[in-house]
């Protein structure tokens, strides 16, 4: 049995693939957002997003080839109409976490590669300011994805600088959604429950999540730059939806290394 | 493994293939012509009852009123146009927004006799009646009910109805007056009309789209009223109705004939039987139009309103005396004359 972990915050920018790290990045980010949910309106509203994201990626102590991964996601938005006479307020949160299989240097040296699956789900809510009685629409769903992650870092001067791209991509999961014209006063009033649990798959809910950072040094801290892809989608129950967002994102990244 | 990544980024790169996405149309007059045109064409829940009882062809429409649209017309003349498109469904729940104006159709009532004045309204309240919340009540002289509940926009609680009924018990009989009363939120159409029940009763259905199509609809749901938990209404009840009984208004006919001892009295409600829901053109206005029907208990469509149990119209000699004849024909009725 191995004695209680310790958690030390390394001053020094260390190269990743280390076997008993962990790194906890905290991200903001700003950019744009497109909304289109055909319950509300036939036309996609634009306007500017904020993200706040947290993720946490953790090698097992029992395994250095396992990662375990999880990501919290917030954002809100404020869209308007093409017409700019009408206006989205979206917000949501998002969790998954799951396990990747690392693998060290691959392709070339300081390369490494992290694939596996997800589980989470996602809760939020999209309100339009015109409506009557389809003035919102509920987000909540639960999903099973894959997620490819790459880690590459090198020197400048004694600096480290460390490239992350990751991608996530839900396979298989449930949504809620209205039936095409029902009213939520019709599904929560009068509990008319009417196949508002749809199966999300590749063929009606693809979506896709891409984040690239770049972490840099800055005295004793390591700030991380970068650009955020959320490409969601679906199309169940006569409904379409889809949010596709961009943002650049700044924030901080801590690696913590475990000392037994 | 290189093949792996390799097929990983294909994937990324080939997923953007299949977006979802509406058809957009141009924010012209004829884009925003054939936007407003489609959404009713989607969304719109009576095409084909109307098609059947009014002999709306909803292409046919497009048709003729296409002609009329043409690149320079200006945003009046478009709307005109839009706005006796939308007539042709003849629903007062169908409106088009636009800055200058709201395009509607009030034929429902204004083609009518209103049945009613405020003048006559006001003699029978007198200076000295109650007011719970919606709701002007008071005891007439021989010892009715009079209750008014001028609109369900007008909210009104449980504690309210309470004091209403029990303040009202010892008359013989009560007279609704929902002259005038064009609607509002169904909930409390709902909670007025459960006072005047003991039992649960079947009082109609309800329907949504499930699709595009003029007839994808979901199975009929049952709607039941239950008993209110509070002061219930246990004699007779006459319900005054007009024309200007709409929507929510209309829902409540619908469920207070099904109740015991209630006679509904006057003229046909004036229907507005679709639970509205609201789009837009790309040009920024807003429309309105029903979504979801209600139908009665032997699921047949109320949109063009409900017959009374007695037929009863205001006459000009009654209004002239200073006596309105609803609520003197309710008072007889409710006297056992």
């Amino acid at each position: 049995m191995s004695s209680p972990a310790l958690l030390a915050q390394e001053t020094v920018p260390s190269l990743q693939g280390r076997d008993r790290e962990s790194l906890h990045t905290t991200l903001f980010g700003i950019g744009k957002v497109n909304h289109l949910d055909t319950y509300l309106s036939p036309l996609e509203y634009k306007g500017p997003q904020l993200t706040i994201l947290s993720e946490t990626h953790r090698t097992l102590q029992r395994n250095p080839h396992i990662l375990f991964t999880t990501l919290l996601q917030g954002e809100f938005s404020y869209t308007d109409s093409p017409a700019q006479n009408a206006h989205d307020i979206g917000g949501g949160v998002r969790y998954d976490a799951g396990w990747g299989r690392k693998w060290k240097d691959i392709l070339w040296k300081n390369l490494n590669l992290t694939a596996g699956g997800m589980v989470g789900g996602t809760l939020g809510i999209l309100y339009n300011n015109r409506n009557g009685n389809n003035p919102a629409q509920a987000h909540a769903s639960i999903a099973t994805s894959a997620f490819v992650r790459a880690d590459y870092c090198f020197k400048i001067k004694k600096h480290t600088i460390a490239l992350h791209y990751q991608a996530h991509l839900p396979l298989l999961g449930a949504a809620f959604m209205p039936q095409y014209g029902q009213s939520y006063y019709d599904l929560f009033d009068r509990g008319n429950y009417d196949h508002n649990i749809r199966c999300t798959h590749l063929g009606n809910a693809l979506s896709l999540r891409q984040l690239f950072t770049v972490d840099i040094p800055v005295r004793h801290a390591r700030v991380s730059l970068g650009y955020l892809s959320d490409l969601r989608q679906l199309h169940t129950n006569g409904i379409k939806q889809h949010e596709y967002g961009r943002s650049f994102v700044i924030g901080y990244t801590r690696e913590i290394l475990r000392i037994r | 493994m290189k093949r792996q990544i390799l097929c990983f980024l294909w994937l990324i790169c080939t997923l953007w293939a299949s977006c979802v996405r509406e058809d957009t149309f141009d924010n012209t007059p004829e884009g925003n012509f054939e936007a407003l045109w489609s959404i009713i064409d989607e969304h719109y829940c009576f095409l084909d009852y109307k098609a059947q009882t009014i002999g709306l062809d909803w292409n046919r429409v497009h048709t003729q009123y296409k002609q009329r649209i043409n690149p320079n017309m200006n945003n009046a003349q478009l709307q005109e146009v839009l706005t006796e498109m939308l007539a042709e469904l003849r629903d007062g729940h169908v409106n088009l927004y636009t800055s200058a104006d709201v395009s509607r159709y009030w034929s429902w009532h204004e083609d009518y006799p209103r049945n009613w004045t405020q003048e006559l309204r006001d003699k029978y309240l007198g200076t000295d009646y109650k007011i719970a919340a919606g709701i002007n009540y008071r005891i007439l002289d021989d010892n009715i009910g009079y209750l008014v509940y001028e609109s369900f926009s007008n909210g009104v609680g449980e504690g309210n109805l309470d004091d209403v009924m029990y303040y009202l018990r010892s008359c013989n009989g009560l007279i609704i007056d929902m002259r005038g009363n064009t609607g509002g939120q169904v909930t409390y159409a709902e909670m007025l009309s459960q006072r005047l029940t003991n039992e649960r009763i079947l009082v109609g259905y309800t329907q949504y789209k499930t699709g595009r199509g003029h007839n994808d609809f979901s199975a009929p749901k049952a709607e039941y009223i239950e008993p209110s938990k509070g002061v219930r209404w246990q004699k007779r009840v006459v319900v005054l109705q007009n024309r200007e009984c709409y929507s929510a208004c209309n829902v409540f006919i619908r469920n207070a004939r099904e109740c015991p001892q209630v006679t509904t009295l006057g003229d046909m409600s004036g229907g507005g039987a679709g639970m509205p829901f609201s789009s837009e053109l790309p040009n920024g206005w807003a429309v309105r139009f029903s979504a979801s029907p209600s139908l009665d208990k032997d699921m047949q469509h109320i949109e063009f309103g409900i017959a009374p149990d007695i037929p009863c119209a205001l006459t000009k000699t009654d209004a002239d005396k200073g006596e309105d004849t609803l609520i003197e024909q309710a008072r007889k009725i409710l006297k056992g004359g």
